[in-house]
């Protein structure tokens, strides 16, 4: 899978663009190397890459549930665009004082629990007011859509741009299709 | 937007001979209501984007439209919610339907901590439709009805026919079935029934000698028949 | 501007984890640590772009939700193919899926920086 090179690029090329950044604020270069290496380290420790990945700076230990174990809620849709929302993702954002932050470092740092009975079922009368939380899986797609249609209770989507966690294993795409019954 | 138009509209009715009631459908058919339109209203302001947000199968796109839609399955509705606490709930069977679904939905608000009320239910639109199970000549009809009835097939296929009493209109197809709305009792929807009924057995479409009168190249008539 | 949709991610987890370490060991300024996550949403968005990856999803939709211009999927039973140029496509399956996704539009306005 491309996946494994196509983020070790990313990573290079972010730690490229700021590197001027990072001397501008007179940051000892030794914490841009730093962060790169701790970067890589946690992608690893989350197993999201598949074991025959390319990236070997670290032994790989595979944590299916690391790197799926926050819940995730109504703050999806806050997730659209702009520096000034930085705030409202408020895991996004890290804040010494925020407490989502410190919170997740430690559920990162216990060693992680396979979490493969995770997906809970779902009864069948909670449907019915609406209201019920729902459900709440590791199994993550995060991507664009172009076009979301519906039929009766048939719908249709294009998607592009996504990257998708699926049993513990990261995948992107350009495009994707889905087919959903209601 | 409306999901009368998402139903099926051509539903024949199957009630055995003996089960219908001659005295309300002398004609022998009931017409099946297809979509009920309910409004509510909740009496209270509601902040669609706290419902969008915490309710589910919700959709709300106020650049595009004003009013939050919610779907539930069972009964199987849409519910058009405003932030007036005005509430339109479409795609019920039965009035009984409508309301339970209407309830359902004010639940979902209160609960989200809205103060909602359940005011002023009314059954605002019905939808019935049925088949007579033959091929109508909707030119003679439109003719000969012209004071209500509207034939241009160039722009739908279907003779609109405004009845006055009661005040509901019917859409006549040339297969012979039948849409029949505007009505906020299912008596009305019957009662335009069988007022139109005997119309349309007078102007059923004979098979052969009529079309052969008509047109020498007969191959319109296959379409009208079943 | 980008979209910050793709800081949770694996990738992007990781991201924020190394960051928020740094930043609480006092070597780090959050300021500065900001910038490296609007970095990395402008480099993840072009990197994705260019994926010649298709994939395709089908399920049961149990909830769906449009807000704020974003669409929330939850799936049922969940089958997803993923095909890549050249590979053999692989299937995988899910119990549950959740699938979040923001207007194409607004991508497109951050791919022009």
């Amino acid at each position: 899978m491309e996946i494994a090179s196509k983020y070790q690029e990313i990573i290079r090329e972010v730690i490229k663009n700021v590197s001027a950044e990072f001397t501008a604020e007179h940051v000892n270069g030794e914490v841009l190397k730093q962060l790169e290496k701790s970067w890589e380290h946690k992608l690893l420790q989350s197993g999201a890459l598949s074991v025959n990945s390319g990236l070997k700076t670290a032994p790989i230990i595979p944590h299916r549930g690391d790197a799926c174990s926050k819940s995730i809620d109504e703050d999806d849709n806050k997730l659209t665009t702009g520096t000034s929302e930085l705030q409202e993702v408020g895991h996004a954002a890290p804040n010494p004082k925020d407490e989502t932050g410190t919170k997740r470092k430690r559920e990162t740092d216990k060693p992680a629990v396979p979490d493969l009975g995770q997906d809970e079922v779902i009864s069948t009368d909670s449907e019915d007011d609406n209201l019920e939380t729902e459900p709440v899986t590791s199994n993550l797609v995060l991507s664009q859509f172009e076009k979301v249609g519906r039929t009766k209770n048939k719908w249709k989507c294009a998607f592009r741009d996504g990257v998708m966690l699926l049993n513990g294993t990261e995948y992107v795409f350009g495009k994707a299709t889905a087919e959903f019954l209601w | 937007m409306s999901d009368a138009e998402d139903e099926d509209l051509t539903a024949i009715v199957e009630a055995g001979e003996d089960a219908v009631d001659r005295s309300v459908h002398p004609s022998g058919i009931v017409p099946v209501l297809q979509n009920i339109v309910a409004t509510v209203n909740l009496d209270c302001k509601l902040d669609l984007k706290t419902i969008a947000f915490h309710a589910r199968n919700v959709e709300y796109n106020p650049k595009r439209f004003a009013a939050a839609i919610m779907r539930i399955r069972n009964p199987k509705t849409t519910a058009l919610i405003f932030s007036s606490g005005k509430m339109v709930c479409t795609g019920a069977k039965t009035e009984a339907l409508a309301r339970e679904a209407a309830r359902k939905y004010a639940k979902v608000i209160i609960k989200l901590g809205f103060p909602a009320q359940f005011k002023d239910f009314k059954i605002q639109n019905m939808v019935g439709s049925c088949d007579v199970q033959f091929p109508i000549r909707l030119e003679g009809l439109a003719w000969q009805h012209g004071h209500f009835a509207q034939y241009e097939p160039e722009l739908f296929p279907g003779l609109i026919y405004r009845m006055q009493m009661p005040k509901i209109v019917l859409l006549i197809f040339v297969s012979g079935k039948i849409v029949l709305t505007g009505g906020k009792r299912r008596e009305d929807i019957y009662q335009a029934f069988e007022n139109i009924y005997p119309v349309l057995t007078e102007f059923k479409k004979l098979a052969q000698p009529d079309e052969a009168a008509a047109a020498p190249k007969a191959l319109p008539a296959a379409k009208g028949k079943k | 501007m980008s979209l910050e949709l793709y800081r949770r991610s694996s990738l992007g987890m990781a991201l924020t984890d190394a960051l928020d370490e740094l930043v609480i060991s006092g070597v780090l300024s959050p300021t500065i640590a900001m910038k490296v996550l609007s970095e990395f949403d402008k480099s993840v968005c072009r990197s994705l772009r260019a994926s010649k990856v298709k994939a395709s999803v089908k399920g049961q939709l149990h909830t769906y939700r449009f807000c704020g211009n974003v669409w929330t999927f939850i799936v049922e039973n969940a089958i997803v193919n993923i095909a890549d140029v050249d590979v053999q496509s692989k299937e995988v399956r899910v119990q549950l899926l959740k699938v979040v996704a923001c207007d194409s539009k607004l991508g497109d306005v951050s791919g022009s920086v």
